[in-house]
């Protein structure tokens, strides 16, 4: 991310002027996470990075209607871009939200000890958030993946801090439920492991 | 309040989880949401190792994308927006102060709001709210037309039609006008006749202001108005002062050697009543275009003036000969129209001052009135001798051709269509009313000249073979009993006009040329056939 709000904005001005460096380095500060993000909710690392082009791209056309508040707002922007991407993504795909196995391979960390349950345990969250709302989705994946703060959750959702924590408290509830209702011995298990 | 207070834990709970702290410890730190604390932040915990697990690494040339290839075609798009929207949004926000804002805004609304009253206000019925700024439009639409008069004039005339306008709508709603709309129509339509008094295009003015004096009399006659108001009163004043102020003018036109253009163009409508007519339509067009929505009056006139129109232009061009047997259903038609032609001559002379009187009021309204009256006279007097020619009634046989006779080929009598005309014209003119008809033979002179011959070779031989001639007045009279109906509505201004006009015919007759006397004699030798108008020739 773009160290201070200070080149942030310069940033940002210079992308008014039409610079195309500025959008590499908004590419350079917020690429990870966008990606990351998109990956979340797609599962999909290539159709991810295709979505995280996009969405600069997006930012890009749209940066001479963008009025630079701070921070937060230009992050608000940024991901609720990266929202709509994802959701025409989606609906041009018209498919659906499962991980390929390969690809969730992948994201197991190899210098993990227990691989088996992290596998196991990245594959039940797979699948358990995919099957929350869009808007849990967002507050999960913004909370979890990308690490904003609450505040921003809220101003890239336009909702109020009030309104993410529930939304945060009810998308815990029902993977919670998930987990426990079609995978108990697997989450027991991991309860229990964790315990220990 | 507690459900409250477990959300705020568990954001908590997870806010300290993700600073490191051990899953106990964070439990702990709520006691009393430990037991539901503890499943939902281990749910949060596995989220938090899930996300730091290191993504998926995909090719570095893929994560770099090459972003002037990918911008190629955004910076067109861009510079556009850039130049337009973009440079307007930032003078927008960067030019005008907060104050300035505030001040175009208001500004904007103070248009708006003004050009919708004025809108309003231009358009408001009396009495209504917006009425009272109705006289402050006025002046400002009259100011700007003070150095023309010609302006100011259609500035009061349109003011006029718009209080008649409203004084219809009124009748319509409630059948009853009130009077000070009407007594505004007499004020605009007095300022419109002194304002026209002193412009160049008096003929035109006159013949609008005419037109709307029409229309109101119309519409007072149609609905109930308080007629007896002293400003109503005035209407008949100025009405009177209106025509004196044509008639002056149709004299000075007539001195001024003007009749005779305008006679040609009255010789191409036709009759000069159906002339009258079309001059009416034709300069009215605002003016004539309403009042035609009561008067079936100008309607049959237009039609009465354009079937002799085309008859004539057609029939002196074309073969008379071979045009009068081909529809011996036309001929009957126009048969009517030769006494007529005899009689034009004095009609003119006879009408031009019943006309005024009679139609003025419906139809001439607008601007016939000055051109009939002009017109006809000479009318008569320029074409009068060759009219009688014209009788060659079996000229516009000839021109019947063109409409009707292909409908009707197969009779077409050839000759039978010459006795008919000389029978005709004799038989049903003289009695009914070739009144219409008059103006045709106007046109028709020239084929005159041609039937005569022409019919002395049929008569013998087909034209009793056929015996058409009996049954061509008929097919006449019905030919021409659409016209009359129509001018019945006219009014009996035509009808009265035209009668006297046979009378009269007697005398141009008279004068005409040996050519008449050939179609007497023709209509003597057709007499015993059975024509009814043979013995009333004479």
């Amino acid at each position: 991310m773009a160290s201070t709000s200070t080149d942030l904005r310069a940033i940002i001005a210079r992308a008014h002027e039409g610079n195309t460096s500025a959008l590499q380095e908004l590419y350079d500060a917020y690429g990870d996470p966008v990606r990351r993000y998109c990956y979340v909710r797609l599962g999909d690392i290539e159709a991810a990075q295709d979505c995280t082009q996009e969405v600069f791209l997006c930012i890009w056309k749209g940066i001479h209607k963008f009025e630079f508040r701070g921070d937060l707002s230009f992050t608000a922007w940024l991901y609720t871009i990266a929202n709509n991407v994802l959701v025409s993504y989606v609906r041009k795909r018209n498919r659906a939200q499962h991980v390929p196995l390969t690809a969730e391979l992948n994201i197991t960390d190899t210098k993990s000890l227990d691989t088996a349950r992290t596998i196991c345990d990245r594959l039940m969250l797979r699948e358990a958030i995919s099957r929350l709302t869009i808007e849990q989705q967002q507050v999960i994946t913004l909370k979890f993946f990308v690490g904003l703060s609450n505040l921003e959750i809220a101003a890239a959702l336009n909702r109020t801090e009030g309104a993410v924590k529930a939304l945060q408290h009810r998308a815990i509830c029902r993977l919670q439920n998930i987990l426990a209702n079609e995978h108990p011995s697997i989450a027991s298990q991991l309860i229990v492991q964790e315990m220990t | 309040v507690t459900s409250l207070s477990f959300i705020e834990a568990l954001d908590q709970a997870l806010e300290l989880l993700e600073q490191g702290y051990p899953f106990e410890y964070c439990v702990q730190q709520f006691p009393e949401h430990s037991d539901r604390l503890r499943p939902l932040l281990q749910v949060g915990d596995d989220l938090r190792r899930l996300a730091q697990a290191p993504a998926p690494q995909l090719d570095p040339s893929k994560t770099t994308p090459d972003w002037n290839k990918l911008l190629a075609d955004v910076p067109q798009c861009r510079s556009r927006r850039s130049r337009v929207v973009a440079d307007l949004h930032s003078w927008i926000n960067f030019n005008l102060l907060p104050n300035k804002r505030l001040f175009v805004g208001l500004a904007t609304a103070f248009l708006l709001i003004f050009g919708a009253g004025l809108h309003g206000t231009v358009n408001s019925p009396d009495n209504q709210f917006l009425d009272p700024l109705n006289p402050l439009v006025k002046r400002l639409q009259l100011a700007t037309a003070v150095f023309n008069p010609v302006e100011q004039s259609e500035w009061h005339i349109t003011y006029a039609q718009r209080y008649l306008d409203q004084a219809s709508i009124l009748a319509r709603q409630t059948g009853y006008i009130p009077a000070g709309v009407l007594a505004q129509v007499v004020v605009e339509v007095e300022q419109a006749v002194s304002t026209a008094k002193q412009t160049n295009k008096q003929v035109q003015l006159f013949s609008q202001i005419s037109a709307l004096i029409v229309e109101a009399e119309d519409l007072v006659t149609q609905a109930k108005v308080e007629t007896t108001t002293p400003q109503w009163k005035r209407i008949d004043r100025v009405s009177a002062q209106l025509k004196q102020l044509q008639n002056d003018l149709q004299a000075s036109a007539a001195s001024s050697d003007r009749p005779t253009p305008k006679l040609s163009i009255s010789v191409e409508n036709a009759t000069p009543t159906s002339t009258h007519v079309a001059l009416s339509i034709k300069p009215g067009t605002k003016r004539e275009s309403k009042s035609t929505k009561n008067n079936d009056k100008q309607i049959i006139p237009t039609n009465l003036s354009t079937t002799p129109l085309e008859t004539l232009s057609e029939t002196p061009t074309s073969l008379p000969l071979a045009s009068a047997p081909s529809s011996p259903m036309d001929d009957p038609t126009i048969e009517p129209e030769a006494p007529p032609t005899a009689e034009p001559t004095p009609v003119p002379t006879a009408e031009p001052t019943p006309v005024p009187t009679a139609e003025p009021t419906p139809v001439p309204t607008a601007e016939p009135t000055p051109v009939p009256t002009a017109e006809p006279t000479p009318v008569p007097t320029a074409e009068p001798t060759p009219v009688p020619t014209a009788e060659p009634t079996p000229v516009p046989t000839a021109e019947p051709t063109a409409r009707s006779a292909n409908e009707v080929p197969t009779e077409p009598p050839t000759v039978e269509p010459t006795e008919e005309s000389t029978a005709v014209p004799t038989a049903e003119p003289t009695s009914e009313s070739a009144n219409e008809v008059l103006p045709l033979p106007t046109a028709q002179p020239e084929p005159t000249f041609e039937p005569t011959p022409v019919l002395v070779e049929p008569t013998a031989d087909s034209a009793e073979s056929l015996s058409i001639p009996d049954s061509a007045p008929a097919i006449g009279n019905e030919a021409f009993a659409p016209q009359q109906e129509s001018t019945s509505i006219v009014g009996t201004d035509s009808t009265v006009e035209q009668t006297p006009k046979p009378e009269n015919r007697s005398g141009p007759a008279s004068s005409a040329p040996a050519e008449g006397n050939e179609q007497k004699k023709k209509a003597d030798d057709n007499a015993p056939r059975g024509q009814e108008a043979a013995p009333k020739q004479p």
